[in-house]
């Protein structure tokens, strides 16, 4: 095993060029005029040009991305400092603009003197495309998962299904209290069927909600508790005294009538 | 009117036995003192069943300025007058709630009618 370490240490030049020549992704070197002095094959094939047209130009005249020739170049950063500087920028090749990746790293002689820079770019569009996608999706269902509807003129109904953490119960805060300032409720009820269970960070988040609706001038009935949930929160010794709750929804909506002073009655 | 002059940042006004106090957005702990003090003399010169205070034009409140609320509308409250807080913005409600407040001795409305038809029930029941 040593020896064949100490062959490749040994090996010639051409064979650690082809080394880096196969690496699939860029890699390219700079002097310290950023004058580009290696460039491997994947280097060449992105930008699309031929080993003659790069040789000796400056890299920003290659790359032309939003970092060239500004404070944020990570090259300058990495020449300057001697340490490993990477970034995001995007590419503009054949007109059009791509997301890069790229880490720069200082280049130094045998006294230790920076000479120049190596930089490896790693094509992220891929990547990029599905972190956009997965934040459109979260944003859908943070939209879907907390709908606060209009029962009853006076009267609002936010079902909650799932789970229920911190950044949910801040936005169906959010979401609730614009829709009581928009709708002039007097009653919201909020109905917890769905949450499979209840421990003492989803009550004390429900506890949250009821004290914030309470400031608006809104009462809060907390409906679909089931037998279950029911015996857990006794058991987990957590005070809703000063909360009304009902088992469901519709008893719920009778107390809510109760409160605005409503009946409801069979026609003669 | 002697009293209110000192303090002009704040709207007193009566209506159906309330007084409705309106604080301005950059309102001071000095400011609240003067209007408190100003609103308990009203309520022992003539019968005041209640204090709305509105707090619609205020943009933001921390637990400082929540506390000498708070502790205005205790003061009041010892002097027989319902204290209901009025028209408090979501935001303000939401940053309020993200402080852990204890909102428990708060009465709170959504508006100023909805605020006036809760003092005028609230005497109904206690006749």
């Amino acid at each position: 095993m040593e020896d064949i370490i100490q062959s490749f240490q040994e090996a010639d030049g051409m064979i650690k060029m082809q080394i880096l020549e196969q690496i699939p992704t860029p890699v390219m070197a700079v002097d310290k005029e950023f004058r580009v002095t290696y460039m491997n094959d994947a280097g060449k094939r992105s930008v699309n040009k031929k080993w003659e047209d790069i040789s000796g130009k400056k890299c920003c005249d290659i790359w032309n991305s939003s970092h060239c020739n500004t404070e944020e170049c990570r090259m300058r950063k990495a020449i300057d400092s001697g340490k490993m500087h990477s970034a995001r920028t995007e590419v503009i090749i054949d007109n059009f603009k791509k997301p890069f990746e790229y880490y720069a790293v200082p280049l130094k002689d045998v006294q230790g003197n920076i000479i120049g820079g190596l930089e490896f770019v790693i094509d992220i569009a891929e990547r990029i495309q599905y972190e956009e996608r997965l934040k459109e999706q979260s944003h859908t269902i943070r939209e879907m998962s907390t709908p606060t509807i209009e029962l009853w003129s006076g009267v609002l109904v936010l079902p909650v299904v799932g789970v229920v953490d911190s950044m949910r119960a801040q936005h169906m805060i959010e979401s609730m209290l614009n829709k009581i300032a928009e709708t002039h409720s007097k009653v919201i009820i909020m109905d917890i069927q769905g949450v499979a269970a209840v421990d003492t960070a989803v009550a004390n988040h429900i506890i949250k909600i009821t004290v914030a609706t309470k400031l608006m001038g809104c009462e809060c009935i907390l409906s679909g508790i089931t037998p279950a949930v029911a015996q857990t929160i006794i058991q987990l010794g957590i005070d809703m005294v000063n909360i009304k709750t009902k088992s469901t929804l519709s008893d719920g909506l009778a107390e809510a009538f109760k409160i605005l002073n409503l009946e409801v009655k069979n026609k003669e | 009117m002697g009293d209110s002059s000192n303090n002009l940042s704040t709207s007193i006004t009566l209506v159906k036995g309330c007084l409705i106090v309106t604080l301005p957005n950059d309102i001071t702990d000095a400011d609240i003192k003067v209007g408190v003090g100003n609103i308990l003399r009203r309520i022992e010169k003539s019968s005041i069943r209640g204090v709305i205070l509105n707090l619609s034009m205020i943009s933001s409140v921390d637990t400082y300025l929540f506390k000498i609320l708070e502790k205005a509308s205790k003061t009041i409250s010892l002097m027989g007058a319902v204290v209901v807080w009025v028209g408090l913005r979501p935001g303000v409600v939401s940053s309020l709630i993200d402080l852990n407040i204890d909102a428990s001795k708060i009465k709170a409305a959504m508006d100023l009618e909805q605020g006036l038809s809760m003092i005028l029930n609230d005497n109904l029941n206690m006749c």
